[in-house]
This record gives C-alpha cells, sequence and structure tokens, in this order.
C-alpha cells in the first residue's frame, strides 16, 4: 500500500529531492561546501583550527568548536530580517552539538573551529543539510574526524512516513523529525521532532531516516573522493 | 579588523608595481574577469551573483508594500544593506553591520539613487498610503578586495531583474496578482569603479592585498551617459586635483566596459 501513496511534488515516501554536493567552493576558507537540494541552497565555510583570543571561551584541552547557522534575508517569502533570531540560535546550538562528536578536538587546545552555514535559499530542510554541508566542509579543511556526519529529515504527511520534507508538507504535515547519524557506528547525534507520532510510527519513521542518512553518507564520500582522488571504482563502506 | 601582510609580499608589492606591473600579471588600468549570475534565488523577486575573480557576491531584492516617508508621500522606497559574511574572510566576524559594511550599502544606495536606476515615483501605488518597498540585501559569500564595485555590480544586476506582481485596488482593496509579474521601472542604469592609489601609482580593480597597502581610493559613480552619480575617497592618505582627474579618467573608461558586461543581462 505504501509503495502506491504519491506525495504532492510526485515523489515516492522514500525519495530524496534533487541532492548536489560541491566542496572547495570558496577561495578564502579553509574548508567550503556547497549542498543544494529542491530549491534549498546551502553554503557552508570553516576556519581554523586557528588560536582562539578570547582567553574566557578558549579550553586548555581542546578546540572549542563554534557554529552559526544564518539565513538569508532573501532566502524565504516574507523578507527575513537580518542578524540572528531565536530559531537560528537553537538550530547553531543543535547543529555545534551534533558535529562536535566527530572530530577530535582534544588535538587542538585553545583554539576554535569556525563554521558558518548560510542559508542563501530555503525550502524546508535547511538544518540537516546545514549538518551534511558542515562535515563536508571541515573535512575539506582537512579537520581529523572520527566520521562523516550524515542527516534528513523525516515526517509524516498525510498519515504516511516520508522522507526529505519539502516546504509545503512541513507546513501542513503532522510530523517533521529531523536526525542526524554518525554512519560508522549508527548512532544518533542529532533529534529534533514536532508534531504527533505514535511509538511504532516513530520506529518506522527512524529506520527511514537511517536509511536516507546512509545514502546521503555515501554521497558525500563520493563528492570528497571526486575532489581528493581515490579509488575511482573502489568499495565504499555503506 | 586587522589585515595582516607579511614584510616580504609588501616589498614585493611594491617592487613589481617600480616595474609598472602588478602581482596578478594584470594591466594597471585591467579589469578582472567578471561573471554574472541572474535569478538565482527563485524566492527573491531579483537576484544576482557577481564574481569579480576571486570577490563573489549575491544580491536579493525583496519586494513588499509598505507606507511611504512623509516628505515622499508618491515615492516607492529602495532600502540597500549589506553583509560582511564571516564565510567570506578570515577577518570578519558575526555581528551587526561594521563601519565598513555601511559604507559599502551607503554608497551603492547613493550610486542606485541619484542615478536614478528605478522611477520611484512608478513604484507608487496608493499616493501617501501604498508604496513598493524594495529591499536590496548584499551578502558578501568570498573576499578578495574591490566589493564596492562587485556589491554595485550585484544590486544593479539584481534591480534590472527583478520582477514584481501587478497590484489593482478595487473599491479601496488591494489585489495582489502573483501571477502577472512585471519589471521594475528602470530608467538609467549605474555603475561604481574604483580606482587605488599605491606609492603614487594609480590602479582599478584592487586586489585585496593591494587594498590593504592603499594610501586612498576614489570609488565613483557613473551614469550610462558618462555623468557623474556618486563619489567617495577612502583611505587615510591624500590625494591632488592632478591624482582626482586622472581617477576619474581611469573609472570612465572601465565604467564603458562594465556598461558592456550590463548589456549582456537578459531582462
Amino acid at each position: 500500500m505504501k509503495e502506491q501513496f504519491i506525495r504532492k511534488d510526485g515523489r515516492q515516501f522514500n525519495s530524496l529531492r534533487n541532492l548536489k554536493m560541491e566542496i572547495g567552493v570558496l577561495n578564502n576558507a579553509d574548508g567550503s561546501a556547497y549542498i543544494e537540494c529542491g530549491n534549498n541552497k546551502i553554503l557552508v565555510g570553516v576556519y581554523g583550527p586557528r588560536e582562539l583570543y578570547s582567553k574566557k571561551h578558549s579550553k586548555p584541552d581542546g578546540a572549542v568548536l563554534r557554529c552559526k547557522y544564518n539565513m538569508a534575508p532573501f532566502s524565504v517569502n516574507e523578507r527575513k530580517r537580518p542578524g540572528p533570531d531565536r530559531r537560528s540560535t537553537e538550530i547553531s546550538k543543535l547543529i555545534s552539538e551534533a558535529i562536535t562528536p566527530s572530530i577530535f578536538l582534544e588535538k587542538y587546545p585553545r583554539s576554535s573551529i569556525d563554521i558558518s552555514i548560510e542559508v542563501l535559499e530555503a525550502e524546508g530542510g535547511t538544518r540537516c543539510l546545514g549538518i551534511v554541508g558542515a562535515s563536508l566542509a571541515l573535512a575539506d579543511a582537512e579537520i581529523p574526524m572520527r566520521d562523516l556526519i550524515s542527516a534528513c529529515a523525516v515526517g509524516k504527511v498525510d498519515n504516511h512516513i516520508v522522507i526529505d520534507l519539502s516546504e509545503e508538507e512541513d507546513q501542513t504535515g503532522q510530523a517533521d523529525m529531523p536526525v542526524a547519524i554518525m554512519p560508522r557506528t549508527g548512532d544518533i547525534t542529532f533529534l529534533q521532532m514536532d508534531g504527533n507520532l505514535s511509538v511504532p510510527e516513530f520506529e518506522e519513521a527512524l529506520q527511514l531516516a537511517f536509511d536516507g542518512c546512509y545514502f546521503i553518507n555515501q554521497m558525500q564520500q563520493e563528492t570528497l573522493i571526486k575532489k581528493y582522488g581515490g579509488e575511482e571504482d573502489g568499495e565504499y563502506y555503506l | 579588523m586587522v589585515n595582516i601582510i607579511s614584510e616580504v609580499s609588501k616589498e614585493k608589492i611594491f617592487d613589481l608595481l617600480n616595474h609598472e606591473k602588478r602581482i596578478d600579471e594584470r594591466d594597471f588600468n585591467q579589469y578582472r574577469d567578471v561573471r554574472i549570475r541572474t535569478n538565482y534565488i527563485n524566492k527573491a523577486e531579483g537576484s544576482a551573483m557577481v564574481s569579480l575573480g576571486g570577490t563573489t557576491v549575491l544580491a536579493g531584492v525583496k519586494a513588499q508594500i509598505g507606507t511611504p516617508f512623509n516628505n515622499s508621500p508618491n515615492n516607492g522606497i529602495i532600502i540597500t544593506n549589506t553583509e560582511l559574511l564571516a564565510i567570506a574572510s578570515r577577518n570578519f566576524e558575526y555581528g551587526p553591520p561594521n563601519k565598513f559594511a555601511v559604507e559599502i550599502s551607503r554608497v551603492v544606495d547613493r550610486t542606485i539613487r541619484e542615478a536614478p536606476l528605478v522611477d520611484l515615483e512608478q513604484l507608487c501605488i496608493v499616493e501617501g498610503s501604498k508604496v513598493w518597498k524594495l529591499h536590496i540585501d548584499i551578502y558578501i559569500l568570498d573576499f578578495d578586495g574591490n566589493l564596492m564595485d562587485a556589491a554595485c555590480l550585484a544590486a544593479v544586476s539584481a534591480l534590472m531583474t527583478t520582477r514584481i506582481p501587478s497590484v489593482k485596488i478595487v473599491n479601496d482593496e488591494l489585489f495582489v496578482d502573483e501571477d502577472h509579474l512585471s519589471r521594475l521601472p528602470i530608467k538609467n542604469r549605474s555603475v561604481l569603479c574604483t580606482v587605488v592609489k599605491i606609492d603614487d601609482q594609480l590602479l582599478v580593480d584592487p586586489l585585496f592585498v593591494e587594498e590593504t597597502l592603499m594610501d586612498a581610493s576614489l570609488s565613483i559613480g557613473f551614469r550610462e551617459d558618462g555623468t557623474l552619480c556618486a563619489i567617495q575617497k577612502c583611505g587615510l592618505e591624500l590625494m591632488s586635483v592632478q591624482e582626482v582627474m586622472m581617477c576619474m579618467n581611469l573609472a570612465f573608461n572601465t565604467s564603458r566596459e562594465l556598461f558592456s558586461i550590463l548589456d549582456t543581462i537578459k531582462q
């Protein structure tokens, strides 16, 4: 039954929007990534590790990861006032927590790694794409990491569990649940939910999110291999 | 924002200048490659991504209906804002626009307003109460000098390709028809050209390192007929009258090139 449910934009329950990833797009940043997904356009830049001048905020036993999620005024239908608001402050905190476990921060005492996620155009699912872009940009900056964090959103629309909600599905749907995982271990580093789900539905949604994350992780690895070489037809871990 | 350049590179740049050469092998009056991509952001009424060598700027125009200012009840409103994003340079920091960002906004705003690029009277819907309000947001994505010219080029390209919905008034009620879009009333196009003075030499389109070492710079806004619409001098050093006139000449020639680039934009 589920396979026959066709979503408003013609997708199946388990298909993602058109996804494009690119790295090394900025000249000045130490690492950068650009993600397009449907009409979402996200640019991520990483600076660091570099000396953290504020002694108050620096840590003697490791680097401090500072993450800023920021939306362009023209990225949404109604112009957004520039500068931080409650939503972007919360998302910045959570993204930074989602990524921290993947980085060997202890290698860089008293320094900072700064990630800026700039949403140039938003169409639902920007926080997950921000996480995907941030881990790519960190890898592009050659910062040692345990894994590439992958993320995707799942939700409930018209009583069906679906992946990668569009803006319309996000607004009219019954639930929205962004998830980020460490693909190598399958541990969850980021989990949010808003809406209504039963426990079995939650389990189903989580399984779908894992499938999506593994798929996206594959794409992330291919993006890195495309730039930095590696075996053309080698076996990648999935 | 403190920009540090090593003594070695400094010496190298001055050395080359003495031999009439630049660090990136351009001529003194040679502009970098300009690339313009319009209609980049679908959610904006108009947008343009402009790259000028290693400098990349994204401008987006959002149109809203608002109330006019008391001193110009039948004129539309244009508001320009610039954000120096932290991804653009290791010296840029998060926070409200600093003096450099505000200066860019204001000079670009003057170039557009004084041309005038857009016929503001045609943006009036109901005199004294309803006018179009255009927000131009200039996003600096990557920084390698000459933000002034790049920001202006992006703002002008974005405005040239902006489409606003048509508005009807029936029985004092406003109807916005999102399906029928029309172009902005473009009157006079304008561009900004920056010339910097380093070590008594005059160069167009400065790189970041050249801007850091410059004595002074002059940004000049030209209209299409070659008349001026804005001037801004920056920098701590002096400029003689003769130097200003030479800058004017250099900038005028550059402005012709920029207008021919703007001609290639499909409106």
